[in-house]
């Protein structure tokens, strides 16, 4: 009851609604407004993700003037919606220039999202390092994490939405609960 | 007895696929001191005329990028790249800029695109289309813009960004390109001789 108060108090206070935030001040507004877009590191990521209580974590990276990108996102949101929570966590980070987080903002209403998603707030080279050595920097690209935060999967390019329940599947090892 | 020797066999087999691939850095892209490969492989130059890459090596070197007209990320690194490139091909550095994008998935890359980009930027370095994706294949290039600064001797010896922020060249901390141009010209080894930057993946032709 208490962090439901809390977040509708940071919701007003902040209006969501096109306001930037740091990931620090995610832990006090974690239930937001879908429409929530945090600026984030790639320190502050792999935390993300290995605080994520789900068995597993699908990570994007997507820009809204990559048409790739724009052709699996709403698949990939088909597939969050799919499994538990308790098995996927989703994690969008766009990778769009900072004067152009309004049309970020603009495409991420359109997919109805329930969750909060990311922009990069760092240098390319430091961030795509720590991520993975092995990714170029091209986009779109996707990560698999278990539960503890390590990189079980990772690939460049777009995938339909039967090859990520595939490999989402194989990693989970459960059918999708609908 | 049988077990080592289908031991060795299967040592012996690893070791023989892991010296076929060391050439591949990152996914599949070249490896630091690994040759330039497609070297003779002739391209459209903005001019008509089909170039390649042996065509116009430099006394010191070669820089090849591989970018296009579409990527917003090629976009903003542009002028930079047309600034660099006419620049160090003056200082004996081979420059050819590559287009492998299929035209079909954004008409601005195709070839005419090229033409018209190359005049409104001012490029004096080839401008070349790779017709069949090829080039950009045998590099392993995988985004565009990405870099590959090669020495004399067509080894690759700097591979990555032009620098650390596409968003705002004032801002540019990282001058990686350059600096690897500058070290390698005054007869020094690059320092920082692989960078990352995020870009648009290239739009590779079906396979030929």
């Amino acid at each position: 009851m208490a962090r439901i108060l809390l977040s509708v108090m940071a919701a007003i206070v902040f209006g969501i609604n096109g306001v930037t935030l740091t990931a620090s001040d995610e832990e006090g507004i974690k239930f937001a407004q879908s429409d929530s877009l945090l600026a984030v590191d790639s320190q502050q990521l792999l935390k993300i993700i290995r605080d994520s209580k789900s068995e597993l974590t699908l990570l994007n990276f997507w820009a809204t003037w990559c048409k790739p990108c724009l052709d699996e996102f709403p698949d990939i949101v088909t597939l969050s919606r799919e499994y538990k929570s308790d098995d996927l966590s989703v994690i969008f980070v766009s990778a769009d220039f900072e004067n152009n987080l309004p049309a970020v903002r603009q495409f991420i209403n359109k997919q109805q999202l329930t969750y909060v998603t990311y922009y990069k707030s760092e240098s390319d080279n430091i961030f795509i390092n720590a991520l993975n050595p092995e990714w170029s920097g091209a986009l779109p690209a996707t990560f698999i994490y278990d539960a503890t935060g390590r990189l079980l999967d990772f690939w460049v390019g777009k995938r339909t939405l039967e090859e990520l329940k595939k490999v989402v599947g194989k990693y989970l090892n459960v059918t999708p609960k609908l | 007895m049988k077990v080592s020797r289908i031991m060795a066999a299967s040592l012996l087999i690893i070791t023989l696929l892991a010296t076929v691939f060391q050439t591949t850095g990152f996914a599949g892209g070249l490896k630091i001191g690994a040759p330039m490969p497609a070297a003779d492989v002739k391209m459209k130059n903005i001019n008509g005329e089909m170039v390649s890459i042996d065509d116009i090596k430099g006394k010191l070197g070669t820089a090849v990028i591989f970018s296009c007209n579409s990527c917003p990320w090629s976009v903003a690194w542009e002028e930079r790249i047309t600034e660099i490139g006419n620049s160090y091909m003056g200082k004996g550095v081979g420059v050819i800029q590559i287009n492998s994008n299929d035209p079909v998935v954004n008409a601005i890359d195709a070839f005419a695109g090229n033409v018209k980009r190359a005049a409104k930027l001012g490029i004096k370095f080839s401008f070349v289309a790779d017709n069949t994706s090829n080039v950009a294949r045998a590099f392993g290039a995988e985004r565009t813009p990405e870099v590959f600064l090669f020495n004399s001797e067509n080894t690759l010896i700097y591979h990555g960004a032009v620098d650390d922020n596409a968003q705002d060249a004032a801002a540019v901390k990282g001058h990686f390109f350059i600096e690897a141009l500058d070290e390698h010209c005054a007869g020094k080894r690059v320092s920082l001789a692989e960078t990352k930057a995020m870009g648009c993946s290239i739009k590779f032709r079906a396979g030929s």
